[in-house]
C-alpha cells in the first residue's frame, strides 16, 4: 500500500533522521553516567558495581545466567499466554452477557488490588515448588489489563456501525468477529504490552518467594551473599528479556493492525 | 396526494406512532403519520431538527420498533431488518481496516453469498460512482465525498429494491454536495430504486425528488406533500428556475421551528 499515491496526503509525515538511534543513545549515556559516577565517588562494587564490572561478570558467566534466564522466560511466557487465553475469553463472555459482566467485574478488580505477594506463599503451599505456582502468579497479575482493555475495545463501538451490521443482518458472532474484535485490536495490543511487563514482575516475585532457579532466584541468592555484581548481571539479563518480549509484541502489533499506524 | 393508486406501493406508513420512554418521561416522536411511497419513486422527507426524521427511517429499516400503527415494506409488515432494504447512513461508517472493495463486499460476506460472483458487480458499482482505481484504497485515504460514495455502493451491492438514505450528504461541503446530488440522480436513473431520502436541505430535496414530504415538529406528522414535476434528468441550472424557487419557498414556509 505504501507506494500508492494517497488522496489526502496524510502520509507525508517522515521521521526526523536519527530518531531510531535515540533510545540507544540514551541507554549508552545512562551507562556512561553510571560508570563515571561509581568510579568518581569511589563506591565499593558490593554497594554498587559499575556497569563495566557487571558486563564483565555476564561475559564470564553466560551459561549460568542463560540457564536461569531460560527458567524465568518459560514462566513469563506460559503465564502470559495463559493470561491472554483467559483474559480474552472472559472479555468476550462479558461483552455478550451483561449479567456476567456485572457479576465478574468487581471480582476481577478485587483480584488485581489484592497484593499477590501476600498470596504467593499460599500458592506455593498448594501448587508446590515447581514452575506451576510461578506461572499462576505471573498469570494473575498479567490478565487484568488484558480483560479491561479488551472489554473496553469490544464495547466501545460506534453505534452507527452497530446499526449498519444490524441492517445487513449480521448475527452476533459475525458482528463480533468482523466489527468488535477488529475495532478492539489496538486496545487489546495496548493491554498485551502492559501484561507482558507484569508477567515479568509476576514470575520474578514468585521466584523470590519460593524458587530454586531463575533470575529472580539468582537475585535473592546474590543479595544474601552480597554478590552484588551477580545481582546486577541478573537484573541486566532480566531487563533485556523484558525488552525483547515487549518488542516481539510491538512487532506483532505492527504486522497485524497496519491500518492503525497510518494517517 | 395524487391518485397514483395503480402503481405498486413499496413503503407504507399507516397511523404510525412512536413514543420513546426516557428517564424524564415519555417523548412523542411520531404521531398519526401517513405516507405511501410508490415503486421506483424518489421521496424526500424534510422537517425541523429533532422532528423524528431519522426515527422514521430507523423504523422503516427495522432498527427501531414502532409504538403503534403500521409500517409495511413491499407489502409485508416490518418486524426487523430485511434483505430488500439498503441503507446509507449520515456518516459513511466504513470499516477502516478494509479496502474500498472489501467494504462494498461486506454485506455479501455477512449473507454468506459467493464473493467471487459479486466481485464483478462491486467493480461495476465502483465504476458507476466514478471510483475506478481506488478499489484497494483504505477509507482513510479517501475524501468525505468518496467515502460516502463507497457506502452507497455497499448499500447497492445486494441490489435491494428500496434505498433508505439518512442525510447522507449532510457532512459534505456545498460543492461536493451538489456533485453528489447529480451523481445520486444518475445512479437512481440507472438503478431505478424506491428511495426514501432524509435531508435538512430543501433545494436538495426538490432537486432529487418526485415528491417532498414536510414533517411537523415533534410529534411528527405530515403537514405538506409537494409533487416536483421538473423533467428528468435535472440540471444544476434548474435550481435557478422560477418554479424551483417557488417550490422551495412553499416548502420553507411549511417548516415550522
Amino acid at each position: 500500500m505504501d507506494e500508492k499515491q494517497t488522496v489526502k496526503g496524510l502520509d507525508t509525515y517522515t521521521p526526523i533522521k536519527g530518531t531510531k538511534l535515540a533510545p540507544f543513545l540514551t541507554l549508552v549515556l545512562f551507562l556512561v553516567l553510571w560508570e563515571v559516577f561509581v568510579r568518581a565517588a569511589n563506591i565499593h562494587p558490593i554497594v554498587m558495581p559499575p556497569p563495566s564490572v557487571a558486563f564483565k561478570y555476564i561475559a564470564f558467566n553466560i551459561p549460568l545466567l542463560l540457564d536461569h534466564a531460560y527458567t524465568t522466560m518459560n514462566e513469563i511466557i506460559l503465564g502470559f499466554l495463559l493470561s491472554v487465553v483467559v483474559g480474552l475469553t472472559l472479555a468476550i463472555a462479558m461483552t455478550h452477557f451483561s449479567l456476567l459482566n456485572r457479576a465478574l467485574y468487581p471480582l476481577i478488580v478485587l483480584s488485581q488490588v489484592l497484593p499477590k505477594v501476600a498470596f504467593a506463599p499460599l500458592l506455593l503451599l498448594w501448587l508446590g515448588y515447581g514452575i506451576l505456582p510461578k506461572v499462576v502468579i505471573a498469570f494473575t497479575i498479567a490478565f487484568f489489563p488484558i480483560v479491561i482493555n479488551s472489554l473496553g475495545g469490544f464495547t466501545s463501538v460506534d453505534p452507527e456501525m452497530l446499526d449498519l451490521f444490524r441492517v445487513i443482518q449480521a448475527n452476533r458472532w459475525q458482528t463480533f468477529l468482523k466489527l468488535r474484535f477488529k475495532n478492539a485490536l489496538p486496545q487489546i495490543f495496548d493491554g498485551l504490552k502492559i501484561a507482558i511487563t507484569l508477567a515479568v514482575i509476576g514470575a520474578v516475585v514468585a521466584e523470590f518467594i519460593g524458587g530454586d532457579s531463575g533470575l529472580g532466584y539468582l537475585i535473592i541468592v546474590s543479595n544474601s551473599t552480597l554478590d552484588t555484581p551477580l545481582m546486577f548481571a541478573a537484573l541486566i539479563i532480566l531487563s533485556l528479556a523484558g525488552i525483547i518480549l515487549f518488542g516481539i509484541i510491538m512487532l506483532i502489533e505492527r504486522l497485524s493492525i497496519p491500518w492503525s499506524f497510518r494517517g | 396526494m395524487k391518485s397514483n393508486d395503480h402503481r405498486k406501493v413499496m413503503i407504507e406508513f399507516q397511523a404510525l406512532e412512536k413514543t420513546f420512554r426516557t428517564s424524564k418521561g415519555e417523548v412523542h416522536a411520531i404521531e398519526d403519520l401517513n405516507i405511501k411511497i410508490f415503486d421506483k419513486e424518489f421521496v424526500s422527507v424534510v422537517g425541523p431538527s429533532g422532528c423524528g426524521k431519522t426515527t422514521l427511517l430507523k423504523i422503516t429499516s427495522g432498527l427501531l420498533p414502532r409504538t403503534a400503527g403500521g409500517v409495511a415494506v413491499n407489502g409485508s409488515p416490518v418486524d426487523g431488518p430485511a434483505k430488500q432494504i439498503g441503507m446509507v447512513f449520515q456518516n459513511p461508517v466504513l470499516l477502516k481496516w478494509r479496502t474500498v472493495l472489501d467494504n462494498i463486499l461486506l454485506p455479501i460476506e455477512i449473507l454468506k453469498l459467493p464473493r467471487r460472483s459479486y466481485q464483478e458487480k462491486a467493480m461495476e458499482l465502483i465504476k458507476l460512482v466514478d471510483l475506478i482505481g481506488f478499489e484497494n484504497f483504505l477509507p482513510s485515504e479517501l475524501s468525505g465525498g468518496m467515502q460516502q460514495r463507497v457506502s452507497l455502493c455497499r448499500a447497492l451491492i445486494t441490489d435491494p429494491p428500496i434505498l433508505l438514505m439518512d442525510e447522507p450528504f449532510g457532512s459534505l461541503d456545498a460543492l461536493t454536495r451538489d456533485d453528489m446530488n447529480l451523481e445520486l440522480q444518475r445512479i437512481w436513473e440507472t438503478k431505478k430504486k424506491t428511495v426514501l431520502f432524509i435531508t435538512h436541505s430543501i433545494p436538495e430535496a426538490v432537486f432529487l425528488s418526485d415528491r417532498v414530504v414536510v414533517l411537523s415538529p415533534r410529534p411528527s406528522k405530515v403537514v405538506l406533500t409537494v409533487d416536483v414535476n421538473f423533467k428528468r434528468p435535472r440540471e444544476p441550472s434548474d435550481k435557478y428556475e422560477k418554479e424551483f424557487g417557488r417550490l422551495c419557498t412553499l416548502l420553507r414556509s411549511a417548516i415550522k421551528k
